[in-house]
């Protein structure tokens, strides 16, 4: 369960969101979708704090966190394990091989033994189909193969939400397909894990999100079922949105 | 007429400074390992500007590169002593003055030499590392001391090689000053066997040859080093894209449930 409350970030006066609130329940799959620059990203990057908020607050299962209030690096710690992150930019250790990479927070931040810690990394490669490319660097991979090492660092963390920041944003169009692919088979194979998911691969949400919400001008604008959202929506800057999405499809 | 140049002294001077080399070796290796730690505390100090001790510590680097080096070990030679008394006076210490080690001062100058040059090249190096890979390690729950000790230092390190490799040859070819406070390393050896026999040019051509050996090994090594630390960017172009099933980007989301095997 994640609770944010009163949540608001700003950059040099330019306020990106204000007085926030969201729920939402363990397992569930929620997609922000809306404009770039509308602050979806800083939204998500709060909730690891890698972007500090201004005001408010962000639960996940009893552990919390308090905008202006003095946290330790245990607490810190503890806070960003209760989720992972799979990056625009994939954000691999380049120095470090596909196996290390996904070693790295098992051994160092979970301090798993490397027997424990590679049994867990081999089978994450195994789930994103990179076992064989263990060896590789991230240099000698595609963008697609780079992605799906950053999903196999993510999951293997197995912390309680996944936050995936535009997972295909950065990639030609024709690697797009294997990364979704892969997003998709890990989302709905693990029914346990919450998912927080930014993307512009609409017909991606329309396929595996349980709730869409529609980010813009500082707030969520709109909620509901992808359904709700896709073939009916309310407010007049979603079906703006959704027209121009329509329109670049059919084009 | 007696040889004017005699090559058999150069190969009889050359295993007689060799004896020295420790020495050497010795001030080289401890004032690049203490300038490394000093010029990387330096460069974050200055990427985090902590208040006044970046102000000071910018003085200190443009002092020491804005004075040549044998003159910064007459000052530590002359200064410290100095120091020593005024720590004596104002604390009741009971330092000896008139029996400081010559190879302190020199340590002390080499590394404080070297500090000042690194932590230029360090500092744009830490900066150079890509910030994509320190967010990822902060997401991970890394702390920030795992995070310099496992992805900073290696990146920056790898940045930073070709620039404190010419520094370490450069250091290595200073340690030739270290006779000015009395600690006989190779060129001082070379000045005692001179004085010996007057035969100056051989001794010297003999030290010339010894330090050029030198640092071609050091090249040698630094490039060892570099082409270890680098093999992530050295192998085969990138391998094509194992085959991925699409279709499973065909099942309707109606007909697919979570927990649902989609093979």
């Amino acid at each position: 369960m994640i609770k944010i409350k009163g949540l608001s970030k700003s950059f040099h006066n330019n306020t990106i969101f204000s007085d926030l609130n969201l729920e939402i329940a363990a397992g569930e799959i929620v997609a922000i979708i809306g404009p770039s620059g509308a602050g979806k990203s800083t939204l998500l990057r709060c909730l690891n704090l890698l972007e500090t908020p201004d005001q408010g607050s962000i639960e996940f299962n009893q552990v919390a966190y308090q905008a202006g209030a003095k946290i330790s690096q245990t607490q810190l710690t503890k806070f960003r394990q209760q989720t992972t992150m799979v990056f625009q930019q994939f954000n691999l250790f380049r120095q470090k091989t596909v196996l290390e990479n996904v070693l790295e927070g098992l051994l160092v931040v979970k301090k798993l033994s490397r027997s424990e810690a590679e049994k867990i990394a081999l089978e994450k490669l195994t789930l994103v189909g990179l076992v064989d490319h263990a060896d590789y660097y991230p240099g000698q991979l595609s963008g697609g193969q780079k992605q799906r090492v950053g999903i196999a660092r993510a999951l293997a963390m197995n912390s309680s939400t996944l936050l995936l920041d535009e997972p295909t944003s950065a990639l030609d169009s024709e690697l797009v397909g294997e990364v979704l692919a892969t997003l998709r088979q890990v989302v709905l194979q693990n029914p346990n894990q919450t998912v927080v998911l930014i993307s512009h691969e609409l017909a991606f949400v329309q396929q595996v999100a349980t709730r869409v919400l529609f980010f813009d001008q500082g707030g969520i604008l709109e909620e509901g079922t992808p359904e709700q959202i896709f073939k009916n929506p309310k407010n007049e800057r979603t079906q703006q949105f959704l027209s121009r999405f329509n329109q670049q499809v059919f084009s | 007429m007696a040889k004017v140049f005699d090559p058999q002294l150069v190969l009889r001077d050359i295993p007689k400074l060799l004896a020295y080399l420790p020495e050497t070796l010795l001030i080289t290796i401890i004032s690049l390992v203490i300038g490394l730690i000093l010029g990387l505390g330096i460069a974050m100090v200055k990427i985090h500007r902590v208040p006044v001790l970046d102000r000071l510590l910018a003085i200190f680097v443009s002092f020491t590169r804005g004075t040549p080096i044998l003159v910064q070990l007459y000052v530590t030679y002359y200064g410290i002593p100095i120091v020593l008394q005024y720590a004596n006076y104002y604390w009741g210490t009971h330092l000896n003055v008139n029996n400081v080690p010559g190879l302190l001062f020199v340590l002390v100058t080499f590394s404080l030499n070297e500090a000042a040059y690194n932590s230029e090249n360090i500092r744009g190096a830490l900066q150079a590392v890509d910030a994509g890979e320190i967010e990822a390690a902060t997401a991970l729950g890394e702390t920030q001391w795992q995070i310099l000790r496992r992805i900073i230092v290696p990146e920056a390190f790898v940045i930073a090689l070709p620039t404190l490799g010419n520094a370490l040859i450069s250091l290595m070819k200073n340690t030739s000053l270290a006779f000015v406070a009395s600690v006989v390393e190779m060129t001082a050896r070379g000045q005692i066997i001179a004085g010996n026999d007057y035969r100056y040019f051989e001794v010297y051509l003999a030290l010339a040859i010894i330090y050029w050996g030198l640092t071609i090994i050091t090249e040698q090594l630094i490039r060892l080093v570099e082409k270890r630390i680098t093999r992530f960017q050295q192998q085969q172009a990138p391998q094509p894209a194992k085959k991925v099933n699409f279709n499973l980007l065909k099942h309707p989301a109606s007909v697919v449930k979570r927990g649902e095997t989609l093979d």
